[in-house]
């Protein structure tokens, strides 16, 4: 019999995830189902929607990974007065030593690896639109020239979910482009009390180190897309998707086939990251909530009998 | 790639074993119930033999096409998923099917075909074979038959008809003939009581039954026999000889008499 090099390889990878979350849990406490779903956009090239209250250290999150994973990273605070150009770029007239003049391209935040694009929901429409063409295309247009971004490239976006005055809040085309919609809850009393302690006491650098290349991350980009999945688990999320299209008692509009293939990559990904070589029901099972929670909305009936999209994601889950 | 196409020939070929083990028991089980059917209808046993043959063909044909991966999986968890996707990838070659297959052939190391037995229902089925044999036994020693009255629905009709309104008679409805036509002379039903005078003409024979006497009791002294039971001697051997015979004895004896 041939020895397991590959599967071993596999086990290597598991390794380093786990190494990588230590890292990040030597500046944030708890939270590893956020780390886990960051980690998993990242994996899918994809984009991520945080929607938490404030003061949960999503930026600090955000931070500390690029800062590991070796990545440039960027920060938008976006206000209802921020430009397009502003996050893009743009041209700026320059004097070259001859006295001559010439307009040359200034990159704007969107030019870096990892871009966190805070209170999305604050900045206008056409801003709004600016960066979903980034996070789409992978690329800028400013005036009659397109630039190409450099891989890897995510949008991690936060929105608070209260305080709406003066906000835009992003349609529901927009949203669908991000791949996960991310819930940071307060955390448990005991991680709360290990905050106090580890940022009260005396001020000290993060101390995180970086052990993973850009091109190892583009390789393991690589390889989440070629995790198997099974053609019956496939089916599966076919059914859950065309269910919150067809459940119309619960869910006014559902998902559109774009969940279908976030559901899958997202799976192939926790399945990668958690050291299996293979997707399982259960990866679908925890991926579907953080797929599917922003791309349906529910009915006036399920929303006055209080239920939540998480809620209806269970009881879809459940008939799967 | 091969390794896991001989894995997958290997797990079907266990899936047939047992699917062939259900499906023997389970056909003795119905041979059985055949056999007792045949017993009591009083026939050949050769039919129940031939339908559970039938039988066995057909549940292990059904049994091998309703086991799917799916099953395995469950009843061997560490293999959950993981069979199904390897079938699917049965030929892809990338890094992470290669792992995966490696992945599948640790695991399949812990899977064993008795996991795959249903082993409470076998048990049942052995329990059942034992109540079977049994009752097999007791029809045939206390041999056993089902009436045949049973198969006539006229028996289960009177059961469920009120009084009056039995099913009208099939020679009532069908011939609208006489009593005499249909069961012939109403005298001969009672000839069976009728005296039988016998008159034998002495014309043509002397013998007259009317004369025939009673039988008379004799008694006999020990030792001395009625001369009517007295037997005859027969004629001796010798008597009978042959003519050669009889030569042959005087030279014997006549070269007897020279000798001496």
């Amino acid at each position: 019999m041939t020895p397991a090099v590959h599967l071993q390889q596999v086990q290597n990878i598991k390794s380093m995830f786990t190494s990588l979350k230590t890292e990040i849990s030597k500046v944030i406490v708890g939270q590893d189902d956020v780390i886990d779903q960051i980690v998993v956009a990242i994996m899918c090239d994809a984009n991520a929607l945080l929607e938490s209250y404030p003061g949960l250290g999503k930026t600090l999150l955000v931070k500390t990974m690029a800062e590991i994973m070796d990545l440039k990273f960027a920060r938008i605070q976006s206000t209802p007065d921020l430009m397009p150009s502003d996050i893009t770029g743009t041209y700026i007239l320059e004097e070259k030593r001859g006295g001559e003049k010439e307009f040359r391209f200034q990159q704007g935040p969107l030019f870096a690896n990892i871009v966190l694009a805070d209170e999305i929901n604050r900045a206008t429409p056409k801003t709004q639109s600016a960066l979903l063409e980034a996070m789409q295309e992978k690329q800028v247009t400013v005036g009659n020239s397109t630039f190409k971004l450099d891989p890897p490239f995510f949008v991690l976006a936060t929105q608070n979910p209260i305080d709406q005055e003066g906000t835009y809040p992003l349609p529901e085309a927009q949203t669908d482009r991000f791949l996960l919609k991310i819930k940071v809850d307060y955390p448990p009393e005991k991680d709360e009390l290990e905050i106090i302690d580890r940022y009260t006491s005396e001020i000290k650098a993060s101390g995180v180190r970086k052990f993973m290349a850009k091109d190892s991350l583009l390789n393991l980009q690589k390889y989440c897309r070629q995790v198997p999945i099974s053609d019956d688990l496939k089916k599966k999320v076919v059914t859950l998707v065309n269910k919150t299209r067809t459940n119309k008692d619960l869910i006014e509009y559902g998902a559109s086939p774009r969940a279908s293939l976030g559901l899958v990559l997202a799976a192939k990904a926790y399945a990668l990251i958690n050291g299996r070589t293979y997707v399982s029901m259960d990866d679908l099972k925890k991926m579907a909530y953080p797929i599917l929670r922003h791309r349906i909305i529910l009915s006036f009936k399920a929303e006055r009998e209080g239920k939540t999209p998480d809620d209806v994601i269970t009881q879809l889950l459940e008939k799967l | 790639m091969n390794e896991i196409k001989g894995l997958f020939r290997e797990l079907w070929y266990e899936v047939f074993k047992i699917s062939f083990l259900h499906g023997f028991t389970d056909s003795i089980i119905f041979f059985m119930v055949a056999l007792n059917i045949t017993t009591l209808l009083g026939l050949q046993y050769y039919y129940a033999l031939i339908a559970s043959l039938v039988f066995l063909w057909a549940d292990v044909l059904f049994r091998m096409k309703r086991t799917t991966l799916r099953d395995i999986e469950s009843k061997n968890p560490q293999v959950q998923d993981i069979l199904r996707t390897a079938r699917d990838h049965e030929n892809s070659t990338n890094f992470m099917v290669l792992a995966m297959f490696e992945e599948l052939i640790q695991k399949m190391k812990s899977v064993s075909a008795g996991s795959i037995i249903e082993q409470k229902n076998l048990f049942l089925k052995v329990l059942l074979l034992c109540a079977l044999s049994f009752s097999i036994i007791l029809v045939s020693a206390y041999n056993i038959h089902i009436p045949e009255s049973v198969f006539n629905p006229d028996t289960y009709y009177k059961w469920f008809s009120k009084p009056g309104t039995e099913r009208l008679d099939f020679y009532t409805i069908e011939f609208n003939e006489s009593d005499e036509l249909l069961y012939g002379d109403p005298e001969m039903a009672d000839l069976g009581n009728k005296t039988l005078e016998l008159h034998i003409s002495p014309s043509l024979n002397e013998m007259s039954f009317e004369n025939v006497k009673e039988p008379e009791e004799k008694e006999f002294e020990r030792g001395t026999f009625p001369s009517e039971i007295a037997a005859v001697t027969d004629t001796s051997s010798e008597e009978k000889l042959p003519k050669e015979s009889k030569i042959a004895i005087a030279y014997n004896l006549k070269l007897k008499e020279e000798e001496t």
